[in-house]
């Protein structure tokens, strides 16, 4: 299977005096688990904006596989592969579990014309055949009638991943999906990361917890004031100085 | 020993997602309790649980053997309940003087030299406007405006966050001195030495949970033994 | 008139908006509530006022003190205290907030009108005596002048005497600078926000009885006129007192200056409406213009609160629901065909109801099925008017005249492009900007347009004809009736399938539509697009059934007052839009003028209450009772618990220290409400009706052995054992 890598290339972007993110060089790898890590303040967010869209840099380039798509829109980038989840779930809460997931199967087909004019069809069976099997690869059948409103956490991050995964990503980007889960819950998901890298998709997993994401990922980055200072397997970047010292207040690593 | 505030099976969090997942909390009265965990164990969202500013879901919160789980932010601060949050924990638009009075006035005592004791350097910024201080200066003006409340329990949020180590050591003196004085006092914090050299007893938050409760002693050897 | 006359002379005018503006940047700054019911409640004390003066024959000082020292800052206090001191401690959204004031401003209206008609007076006395001072160098100034002048000068004066002099102030600001931080400092943050409140009222009554002289008094007349200076807090970036205090002064002496020149030929018309309308023009370019209001807490432009019921069940439902929902429709549209029995008087006042209805649907598909407040729909509905009435009498363009249906629906059509253009700032705006925005919209389309001569004198409204036979009452009542059919496919159309999804998405989480890959930018063009087209067909069959072309049908107070009619009866649901609209012109039928706007104020204020709407509540009442009748015997619907609640009643593996010392049980992560929230049934439930099976349920556990018998928790309260043993 080939999927497009994402790389960004010399990413700048600067908030008044303040250089969020400067000069940043990232690549997530398709098949492979990619890790930011940093702490308060670092860039990560910026950074995180800046592949997804929501921001613009003020240098550098973004590309998905051979193309350039530095100046895309969030949603034209997601049609093409590139789907990302939030810090908060940003679920549709008055739709059902299934209909969420089928808005995810469906972004690509855009005949709203049609449609107000009654003459798309009701739903196509393509899409409906890949949110029965994503919800039955996630565990997730029995949760398709409920309104996606009423879910506790733990479900809803699993339903907003699924829902990504609907929209067939080449590259998914995960802010923090681990917020608000609690031990058991995070084992599972990092366990549902690997099924996912291991089906091809590129992924990018910001989040605090260092010990998760140095248990989970292939390759690790660690921002510090805007630039990365250490990249490499989580075993390099675990040992580094620089990130050792920015942890240390984080408690004991190893 | 008698305890101050007990949080029983505390459920709360932030619009959709679950922070705290059933949290039990003693605070035992006029000792210093530490909150330790990592960014997003909870700490922060337990303390605002304490003072009011976030609802429980579900579980409940008694002080001095008085539930108080619906009481209103305002009405735990008059009565001694009071929180300094990590951020925004002076009002940047008023000067110094003045972020003095208002917690004065508001708690009934009208007098601000205690404050300037504590903190000889904020006499020499009274006319400045809070916003322009440094940060360990707003620190300071942030636990001076506490002192002047008398408050019988006084929550901390991440005392050291973005200070010297010089600072924050004299910060966490000073903070030792006002629990000699028979304050219950909070502290979350990050694992740092001053907070465990501090504390009397010892939470480790983990996700929500409680991973550890116990003397500051307990809990070095059991950090060390724990696989990553 | 020398240039330095006409400025005194604007001075004026401009005062006054000044004294409006700083009430509603106080009000704001101190409760993040932008009082929209400004200008009802300033409509109100002119009218108090006057009542006493005039009617009552009470001193002018007498009247003054009574209106503007009691009246005033009491009606301020009441708001804050039973209406938006409820909101802040159910920290209700903001959009909720711009409801309840949008209630308040119908209301006040509605009362106004009420009471005293709708007719205008020319006897508002007048404040100040109307006498001139003669100024050295051959300049006079009016007395009132001088005062009003005066006025905003001790205003501002004491303000900030106040702010920065005493207690009470220094607690105001510290309030604005951090309400969360100032309760955690027990100052009474309550106590700030009533002031802020009863400050905002009394200039608003300030406003009032000093405009009220300056043109005919009427209700509506002078609410519009309060709430076009709201032109001044938007130039003030809803922050700063000396910006707006200065703004309202050039605005007013750049009306007063413009009036000297003289601009001849085409554009005479244009230069006319913009000088006697500064204060508009000065709104609609602020908010286009001006980057970023400072708003306080949340998102006001998203309504997601108030339309709460999720797309229609992808798959069909079962053969019940289906029959259900089929005689559902039919009883809808027997009423609906009722008048074409009535009398031939009763069957022309129902004209209104189909036509009100379609612009209704087009506020249910912004704002029910899009999520955007849009407080411009008169607009659209005056232009669709317009625009036909001018296609059939062949006054556009030079077009030949068009025959009547064909006019009518081109006409509606025509207002396509300017829904698309107006949707475009509505992409990027959120809040309160896109609220004022639309608003903006709507009240520059009614005074550049509606309100000149150039576009509506000679204006005839060919009654409607097909085929060269005039129709009759009740075949145009039929043509309307299909007109509104239509309206209910499209608007179906847009609730159903994938569109349907793809819209409920952006409305519930645009942030997250976009990380999927739904088209944001055109799914909200397609929506003010289409919704602009109903509401002109709507606005186009209103003005054929009154066979006139009026104005103050299309005026922006009535996109308001459409509004919250809207939101109340429930922004997500057609047949909501169908019966509000039958409400409104059965009660305007039968109750004197302005019932329906007092009606409406006050539902719009239980709606506090009744998150939803009331469609929500009547639906929920329905299923209820469905309920209570077919699950008596099983109780509540049983978990449907799956996949991560089973995953996470695993037991722990993890290692956990368990605190030896004190024997206290560490969370356990039982998931108890993951099977309460699951489990209880309640996902298809509106917040309405969940708070109502709650009530049932304590009722039935009171009254009956009829118990679910579930153990709430889980978990026995072990902490106080625990504390025993600490001490």
């Amino acid at each position: 299977m080939s999927r497009a890598e994402l790389t960004g290339y010399g990413l700048v972007r600067r908030y008044g005096g303040l250089t969020a993110v400067d000069n940043v060089n990232i690549t997530v790898a398709p098949g492979k688990i990619t890790g930011l890590i940093g702490p308060n303040g670092a860039g990560k967010s910026t950074l995180f904006s800046l592949l997804t869209g929501v921001e613009q840099p003020e240098r550098g380039k973004v590309f998905l596989g051979r193309r350039n798509i530095t100046r895309m829109r969030p949603d034209v980038r997601a049609r093409r592969g590139l789907v990302q989840t939030f810090q908060v779930p940003s679920l549709f809460s008055s739709m059902t579990v299934a209909d969420n997931l089928l808005v995810g199967a469906e972004n690509r087909h855009r005949d709203y014309a049609g449609g107000l004019l009654g003459l798309a069809p009701h739903g196509n069976v393509k899409a409906r055949q890949i949110v029965t099997r994503t919800l039955n690869s996630l565990g997730l059948e029995g949760f398709a009638d409920e309104t996606a409103g009423t879910l506790p956490t733990g479900a809803l991050r699993l339903v907003e991943l699924a829902r990504a995964l609907c929209a067939r990503p080449d590259v998914l980007l995960l802010d923090e999906p681990a917020s608000g889960l609690d031990g058991q819950e995070t084992e599972r998901l990092s366990v549902l990361l690997r099924q996912v890298a291991a089906e091809g998709v590129g992924v990018l997993l910001v989040d605090h917890d260092v010990e998760l994401v140095f248990s989970v990922t292939d390759q690790v980055y660690a921002m510090v004031g805007g630039r990365v200072v250490a990249e490499g397997t989580p075993s390099v970047v675990r040992d580094d100085p620089t990130v050792r010292s920015v942890y240390l207040a984080q408690g004991p690593l190893a | 020993m008698s305890a101050e505030l007990i949080l029983t099976n505390a459920r709360a969090g932030y619009r959709t997602i679950e922070v705290l997942h059933g949290l039990d909390l003693i605070i035992p009265t006029g000792k210093v309790t530490a909150l330790l965990g990592v960014n997003g164990a909870g700490k922060s969202t337990t303390l605002r649980v304490l003072a009011g500013l976030l609802p429980l879901r579900s579980g409940s919160l008694t002080w001095q053997s008085k539930t108080i789980t619906t009481m209103s932010t305002l009405d735990r601060a008059r009565r001694g309940l009071m929180l300094v949050p990590d951020e925004r924990a002076v009002f940047a638009t008023l000067t110094v003087r003045e972020n003095l009075q208002i917690i004065a006035e508001a708690t009934g005592h009208h007098d601000i030299t205690p404050a300037l004791e504590a903190f000889p350097r904020l006499r020499e910024r009274l006319t400045q406007r809070a916003g322009t201080l440094s940060g360990g200066e707003r620190r300071m003006l942030a636990l001076a405006r506490a002192l002047l409340a008398r408050p019988r329990v006084l929550l901390v949020d991440e005392l050291s966050l973005g200070l010297s180590p010089k600072v924050a050591g004299e910060l966490f003196a000073w903070l030792g001195t006002v629990a000699d004085g028979g304050t219950t006092v909070v502290l979350a914090d990050q694992y740092t030495e001053e907070a465990l050299g501090l504390a009397d007893i010892v939470y480790v938050l983990h996700r929500g949970e409680c991973s550890f409760v116990g003397d500051p002693a307990e809990l070095k050897p059991t950090v060390s033994a724990e696989p990553v | 008139m020398t240039s330095l006359n006409l400025a005194i002379a604007g001075i004026s005018i401009g005062a006054i908006a000044a004294l409006s503006g700083i009430g509603l940047l106080v009000t704001y700054r101190t409760n993040g509530v932008l009082n929209i019911a400004q200008g009802g409640i300033a409509a109100l004390i002119a009218y108090v006022f006057r009542e006493m003066v005039v009617e009552w024959k009470l001193p002018i000082w007498i009247s003054a003190v009574l209106s503007l020292a009691v009246i005033s800052p009491v009606i301020g206090l009441i708001l804050e205290r039973f209406v938006f001191r409820p909101l802040a401690r159910r920290r209700a959204s903001a959009a909720e907030s711009l409801v309840a004031s949008l209630g308040v401003l119908v209301l006040t209206v509605g009362m106004t009108a009420g009471i005293w008609g709708l007719g205008s007076r020319g006897d508002a006395p007048s404040l100040f005596p109307a006498r001139a001072v003669g100024l050295p160098g051959n300049t006079r100034i009016g007395v009132d002048a001088l005062a009003e002048l005066a006025l905003v000068v001790a205003v501002c004066v004491a303000l900030s005497l106040i702010t920065t002099r005493t207690r009470f102030g220094r607690q105001v600001r510290a309030v604005v600078d951090d309400r969360q931080l100032a309760e955690l400092s027990a100052v009474p943050a309550d106590r700030v926000a009533a002031a802020g409140w009863a400050v905002g009222t009394t200039l608003a009554g300030f406003t009032g009885i000093l405009l009220a002289p300056r043109l005919q008094l009427t209700p509506y007349g002078l609410t519009l006129l309060v709430l076009e200076t709201f032109a001044v807090v938007v130039a003030a970036r809803l922050s700063s007192m000396p910006v707006a205090v200065l703004t309202a002064l050039a605005i007013g002496i750049a009306q007063s200056e413009l009036s000297q020149f003289h601009v001849t030929g085409q554009f005479s018309a244009l230069y006319l409406a913009v000088q006697s309308n500064l204060f508009v023009a000065a709104l609609l370019i602020g908010l286009l213009v001006v980057p970023g209001l400072r708003e306080l807490g949340g998102d006001a432009g998203s309504t997601g609160r108030f339309s709460t019921r999720g797309a229609p069940p992808s798959d069909p439902g079962s053969l019940a629901d289906q029959r259900r929902d089929i005689l559902g429709k039919f009883g809808g549209a027997a009423l609906l065909l009722a008048p074409l029995s009535f009398a031939p008087a009763d069957l022309r006042n129902a004209f209104t109801v189909p036509a009100l209805a379609l612009i209704f649907l087009s506020l249910v598909i912004v704002t029910g099925y899009s999520g955007q407040v849009s407080l411009g729909v008169a607009g659209y509905a005056g232009l669709g008017a317009l625009l036909s009435a001018k296609l059939a009498a062949g006054a556009l363009f030079g077009l030949p005249a068009l025959p009547g249906l064909a006019a009518l629906l081109l006409g509606a059509l025509l207002v396509a492009p300017v829904g698309l253009l107006t949707g475009y700032p509505a992409i990027r705006r959120r809040g309160l900007t896109l609220a004022l925005t639309t608003f903006a919209v709507g009240a520059a389309v009614s005074r550049f347009v509606f309100q000149q001569q150039t576009f509506v004198s000679g204006l005839h409204v060919i009654p409607l004809s097909i085929a060269g036979h005039m129709l009759s009452d009740r075949w145009f009542y039929a043509v309307e009736l299909a007109c509104l059919g239509l309206g209910l496919l499209v608007v179906r159309n847009l609730h159903e399938g994938r569109l349907g999804r793809a819209l409920l998405a952006v409305r519930d989480h645009t942030e997250g539509a976009a990380a999927v890959g739904v088209d944001v930018r055109n799914l909200k063009l397609l929506s003010f697009t289409v919704s602009s087209v109903l509401a002109g067909l709507g606005g186009a069959l209103l003005t054929l059934g009154s066979t006139s072309f009026d104005a103050e049908q299309f005026s922006p107070l009535n996109s308001l007052l459409w509004f919250t009619a809207v939101v109340v009866f429930g922004a997500d649901s057609a047949a909501g839009a169908v019966v509000a609209a039958a409400f409104i012109v059965t009660i305007d039928t039968l109750a004197p003028a302005g019932s329906a706007t007092l009606a409406v104020g006050i539902l719009a204020l239980i709606l506090g209450w009744l998150p939803g709407g009331l469609t929500s509540a009547a639906r929920q009442g329905v299923i209820m009772l469905g309920r209570l009748f077919t699950d008596a015997d099983t109780g509540w619907p049983q978990p449907a618990s799956a996949g991560i609640a089973q995953a996470a009643e695993a037991p722990s593996t993890r290692r956990r220290s368990v605190p030896q010392a004190l024997s206290m049980p560490t969370s356990s992560g039982t998931p108890a409400t993951y099977r309460r929230t699951v489990g209880d049934g309640m996902s298809t439930l509106t917040p309405f009706g969940q708070t109502l099976i709650v009530w049932i349920r304590e009722a039935a556990r009171t009254t009956g052995p009829r118990t679910t018998g579930r153990n709430p928790t889980g978990r026995n309260p072990t902490s106080s054992q625990a504390a025993g043993r600490m001490q």
